[in-house]
């Protein structure tokens, strides 16, 4: 393929436009999730602890902080406590889709804010939040299921088009991530020659441990089972690129694509990642990291996917916005049902 | 046309100079995920976090595969060959990742996944200890309902991961301002409290189905702080 047409067709993918359904929800997910990872922070009385530098009651020395911090001040509680009320208000603002996309952009650098103070304070799941909310901040997730869209159009669910490249790069992200993180897995623990044992161990690590009585109860073998689920899924999500890549190409020849498309293999690489997350929930206290990484598991499905299951039930607005729909809704971008 | 709006709405056709610009960003951002994604931390290029002990005892057990191979013949020879490697991959991710350093920090986009990538055989449980007559008495340890000294701070996620940080580094700075800072709120909450001592009980995990060995524990990492000077 020459350059030229590369990038006439990349750029033609980059213009596609669906529903704002699934990014919406994803948007109204991280707002609450954000809003949870701060407001538990607040309730330990782990902000100060964390976030404020040693020479003003904090735990540790946190130098001037990223360029916002610096700007404000350094590490000091007036500024870390404003940037919280921030990251609050924006993020409840998201929550409800009001004020466009700028609450979104005002949560993304308060947080960034915090979480940037403290590199031994931070998580996998921190990148996930700021990730998200930059993404959200660049799409169009207030088109519907939001107070603006109560306010623009009379009505809390819209049809409005928005770029669907967001959510593509969202499920990019979630790929990247698993497969980064399976790859990275080199300790011996994890491999078979290591016997599978890196759950055995990581369940043996005060750091993560909810209760080491629960910890102790779970079965050697299952633990061996989910060593190897979990180091050789993250592996092969990478797979998940073709998935979507032989969905949105039905159309064409070949035994390959047809041997992917003959089953929906989201699902089944949805229900190991729920799976683990749960465990992870159980049993392991990372933070609200299960949380985040199963939110971005809804962009996996196209909006009319989404409306389907979240209005299956017998839905009085739904209903009414349905009958309105216009025939000949454009269809998703990646993936078709 | 604006980032994520509907052309139509807006009344812009999508061709143009700005939909080439929102094609070069997504393109720009695609790129800046992938590679910020290869593997680095600060910590690869630390010497002290190579010679922890769980670092060492990764290389033994690697370096017997390594010797079957031919790369190397033991656990040192097998950690200095992956040392200068590391060190000229490092050098040539920083250059590479470099262009996208500033979208990065003011984006968020950063992309650290070394989650659970070597856990610990031998993890440290964190003892804080009180002296208010002859004796130390304990009133905080890593998941004790007992000993639950402000443990609802202790016990957040948030400073558990500093806990892990410090029992898998040979990092001395971290533990000694955690001291400083625990001592100054025993001062407050123990205004009878003459001393606080904290330190290390570093445990090693029993074999896969094998028991626990029962031995005396040694502490390590203590400190000692005078309360009655922060008063």
């Amino acid at each position: 393929m020459k350059p030229s047409r590369a990038w006439q067709r990349w750029r033609a993918w980059v213009l596609r436009q669906e529903r704002a359904t699934t990014l919406a929800l994803f948007r109204v997910l991280v707002s609450a999730i954000v809003l949870g990872s701060l407001l538990s922070a607040a309730a330990a009385d782990v902000i100060d602890v964390t976030w404020v530098d040693a020479a003003h009651g904090g735990m540790l020395s946190l130098g001037s902080g990223n360029w916002l911090v610096s700007l404000l001040g350094g590490p000091r509680p007036p500024v870390v406590w404003g940037l919280f009320c921030v990251g609050v208000t924006g993020a409840s603002l998201s929550l409800i889709g009001l004020g466009g996309r700028w609450p979104l952009l005002a949560t993304l650098q308060a947080y960034l804010g915090l979480s940037s103070l403290n590199p031994t304070a931070t998580g996998g799941f921190d990148n996930l939040l700021t990730i998200a909310l930059w993404l959200l901040f660049l799409s169009g997730c207030n088109a519907t299921l939001s107070v603006d869209a109560r306010r623009s159009e009379g009505s809390w669910f819209s049809e409005r088009q928005v770029a669907a490249w967001p959510r593509c790069l969202l499920i990019l992200q979630l790929i990247v991530m698993y497969t980064a993180t399976g790859l990275q897995k080199v300790s011996l623990s994890w491999t078979p020659m290591g016997g599978y044992t890196a759950l055995y161990y990581v369940l043996h690590d005060p750091t993560w441990l909810r209760s080491e009585q629960l910890a102790r109860s779970v079965p050697l073998s299952l633990l061996r089972v989910g060593t190897a689920l979990t180091w050789h899924w993250e592996q092969l999500t990478c797979l998940l690129l073709a998935v979507f890549y032989f969905r949105a190409t039905r159309a064409r020849p070949g035994r390959l694509r047809a041997a992917f498309n003959r089953w929906d293999l989201r699902l089944p690489w949805a229900a190991v990642g729920i799976s683990l997350h749960l465990g992870i929930l159980v049993l392991i206290d990372v933070g609200p990291f299960s949380f985040i990484s199963l939110a971005y598991y809804v962009n996996l499905f196209t909006p009319e996917e989404i409306e389907a299951q979240l209005f299956a039930g017998p839905s009085a607005a739904w209903r009414a916005w349905r009958n309105r729909r216009t025939a000949g809704s454009r269809s998703s971008p990646i993936a078709t049902s | 046309m604006r980032l994520g709006s509907d052309p139509a709405r807006d009344g812009q056709s999508p061709a143009g100079w700005r939909a080439t610009l929102l094609a070069a960003f997504v393109a720009f951002h695609v790129l800046a995920m992938l590679l910020l994604a290869l593997p680095a931390s600060g910590r690869l290029g630390e010497r002290a976090v190579w010679e922890s002990r769980e670092n060492q005892l990764q290389f033994a057990r690697w370096a017997q595969l390594a010797s079957r191979l031919g790369i190397a013949r033991d656990g040192p020879e097998l950690e200095q060959r992956l040392w200068s490697l590391t060190q000229r991959y490092l050098s040539l991710r920083a250059a590479i990742i470099a262009p996208f350093e500033l979208y990065r920090r003011l984006s968020g986009v950063g992309q650290g996944w070394r989650m659970f990538s070597n856990p610990q055989s031998h993890p440290a449980y964190v003892h804080i200890e009180l002296r208010r007559a002859a004796h130390f008495e304990p009133i905080y340890i890593a998941r004790s309902s007992e000993s639950a000294w402000r443990a609802e701070q202790l016990d957040h996620h948030r400073v558990r991961k500093l806990f892990g940080s410090i029992a898998r580094s040979t990092e001395q700075k971290l533990w000694e301002q955690f001291g400083a800072w625990a001592a100054r709120r025993a001062a407050r909450d123990f205004p009878d409290a003459l001393e606080l001592r904290i330190w290390q009980e570093r445990r090693a995990t029993p074999e896969p189905g094998g028991v626990a060995a029962a031995g005396v524990v040694l502490p390590e990492q203590v400190r000692v702080y005078d309360l009655r000077a922060l008063r």
